[in-house]
């Protein structure tokens, strides 16, 4: 039973709220050197593709593949930062209802979800294809959303959905990512999927133009918000922008691989947690720009 | 002037209340978002207050809790206000919609337009209401407002005579909803300085926030006695057919010490949306 109240609060009948925070900086000056390992990635690639041995030739020495170590790394730098831009989306998402954001969360957490599951999967005996192919097609389900979501921005066709319909629409969403990303990862551990990578042959073609396909709509994508970015100043979504292109130059880097492990391989590799680590930068433009208005 | 005391403890109090507590009964206002937020509605004889500056809707609810009673759930009501005339308070509910007169040719309410001096006579109450009481049968009635006993009355008597004519409505099996306009600024606060929220089982607070340089207006219940009941602010709107709330403002911090900003992760959501939307003001 409720007690009588008698130290209720004494609010004020008016009170006055501020215009809500913007993320744009008058007189904001890209960072050029959060741009500047975006070459340098992609000459490391074309170095190691030059001097490299082929696959046949490419010696133990030359290759660094420790258990768990790039599980770990995937889970750090793509699957934790993947999750927070999937959070801090579907909050957007809610307050606005812009189909945008909603298909950035989507493509955050089908990149985060498929990259801890499939990753971590690779370390079982036995079980590299069904990890490769996870975190590969996760890839690309992340490329397509973050190319639809860049297609509408630029086109500033974005629908916007009621704030009754908000709720019941990303918990659908949401859901279904998570779904799809289980049903995939047994389907690939009952071989139920195509082989993406073959032991002692390397990948298969289905592998190369999933990947080709998710490195060209991440770079798709990256044009899309960067031409954005250009246009409104924006600090966030320039480091967005600049996430995909490292993403996108990642997932390039598999195709000159010799081997996993070897040094392109793990060029790409790096650019990849560069990108997880830029998304994790324009996260915290957000933020600064919070701290600065709340 | 019966004193309140002498009322508690008579068989009417005995035959009215034993027995009564506890019961669940709820009396809904018709309103759905506020009835769950009530959990199901006032409780049964609860004494409400309904307070807010002026223009907040105070009497619109107080109007549609009586024409919902009538109309849905078959429970007559009577309307007693100090500050308006018949002709006017038939107006504004035609407004809404409502047809007051139709209500009393059904004997389903009766709209009391009196003096506040006539109230506080003593006996007054029986002699102004008894009759109507009656004959009505009723199961709800608005006072409109509490404020103006203030005229007549001392502030020390205030609360007495407020809880007299409280404890009167109540004996007779009628959930009392009484009106009480606070000042800008300083409402609940004059509610509680004037006693009055102790007198009261249920208060429901209507108020005035404003947001994005819009002012929209807030219902909080803060507090029910024995009941369970939602804590959150939330916006409401007095549409064309009466009132319609909506959301809690979930988003905002700060709104009942008058200083209302969004909290961090919301803030931060804002600016998200703001970067990857073109447009970019436009928020619910």
């Amino acid at each position: 039973m409720g007690k009588t109240n008698r130290n209720i609060p004494e609010p004020s009948t008016t009170a006055h709220l501020s215009r809500p925070a913007g993320a744009f900086a008058p007189g904001w000056r890209p960072s050029i050197l959060g741009a500047v390992p975006l070459p340098i990635f992609i000459g490391l690639i074309v170095v190691f593709d030059i001097i490299l041995p082929g696959p046949a030739q490419l010696g133990s020495s030359l290759r660094f593949e420790p258990a768990y170590l790039n599980a770990v790394l995937y889970t750090v730098f793509i699957s934790l930062t993947s999750f927070l831009v999937a959070y801090i989306s579907l909050k957007s998402y809610l307050q606005t209802g812009s189909m945008v954001l909603l298909l950035l969360g989507s493509a955050a957490l089908a990149w985060g979800s498929t990259s801890i599951v499939g990753t971590w999967l690779a370390n079982i005996p036995g079980e590299l294809n069904a990890g490769i192919t996870i975190v590969n097609t996760g890839g690309l389900v992340a490329s397509i959303f973050h190319t639809t979501s860049g297609s509408l921005t630029s086109t500033n066709a974005s629908p916007e959905n009621r704030p009754k319909l908000r709720k019941s629409l990303s918990l659908f969403t949401y859901l279904g990512v998570l779904f799809f990303v289980a049903f995939f990862a047994l389907a690939s551990l009952e071989s139920l999927v195509p082989p993406f990578f073959v032991l002692g042959v390397g990948q298969t073609p289905l592998r190369v133009a999933v990947v080709g396909s998710s490195a060209a709509l991440f770079a798709l994508s990256s044009f899309l918000f960067g031409r954005l970015c250009f246009s409104s100043k924006s600090k966030i979504l320039y480091w967005y922008f600049l996430a995909l292109g490292m993403t996108s130059v990642g997932l390039v880097a598999i195709f000159f691989g010799r081997a996993p492990g070897d040094p392109i391989s793990w060029t790409g590799r790096i650019a990849q947690f560069l990108g997880g680590a830029y998304f994790l930068i324009a996260v915290r433009s957000a933020v600064q720009a919070a701290h600065g208005h709340s | 002037m019966t004193s309140p005391a002498s009322k508690i403890g008579t068989p009417l109090f005995k035959k009215q209340f034993i027995g009564r507590v506890g019961d669940g009964a709820r009396v809904k206002t018709g309103i759905v978002e506020l009835d769950e937020m009530l959990r199901g509605g006032f409780m049964d004889r609860d004494a409400v207050m309904i307070a807010g500056s002026a223009g907040t809707g105070k009497t619109t609810l107080g109007l549609e809790y009586l024409v919902n009673g009538a109309v849905q759930f078959g429970e007559a009501g009577i309307y007693v206000t100090f500050e308006q005339l018949p002709d006017q308070i038939y107006r504004d509910a035609e407004n809404f919609g409502w047809d007051l007169r139709r209500l009393e040719t059904e004997n389903k309410l009766r709209v009391v337009c009196t003096s506040p001096d006539l109230l506080l006579e003593a006996d007054g109450e029986e002699q102004l209401l008894g009759e109507t009481i009656k004959e009505l049968q009723p199961r709800r009635m608005v006072i409109d407002s509490l404020n103006h006993l203030e005229m007549y009355v001392s502030h020390g008597d205030l609360r007495k005579e407020a809880y007299r004519i409280l404890m009167y409505i109540k004996t007779h099996g009628i959930s009392p909803l009484v009106v009480w306009e606070a000042q800008q600024g300083v409402d609940s606060y004059a509610v509680t300085q004037a006693g009055m929220s102790f007198l009261v089982d249920c208060l429901v607070l209507l108020k005035f926030v404003e947001i994005d340089s819009s002012m929209k207006k807030a219902l909080v219940i803060m507090k029910m006695r024995g009941s369970d009941h939602d804590k959150r602010l939330r916006e409401y709107e007095i549409t064309p057919h009466g009132f319609n709330v909506s959301e809690p403002f979930t988003q905002y911090e700060g709104l009942m010490t008058g200083t209302p900003h969004r909290s961090l992760t919301e803030e931060t959501a804002n600016n998200w949306a703001l970067a990857f939307g073109k447009n970019k003001q436009k928020h619910s």
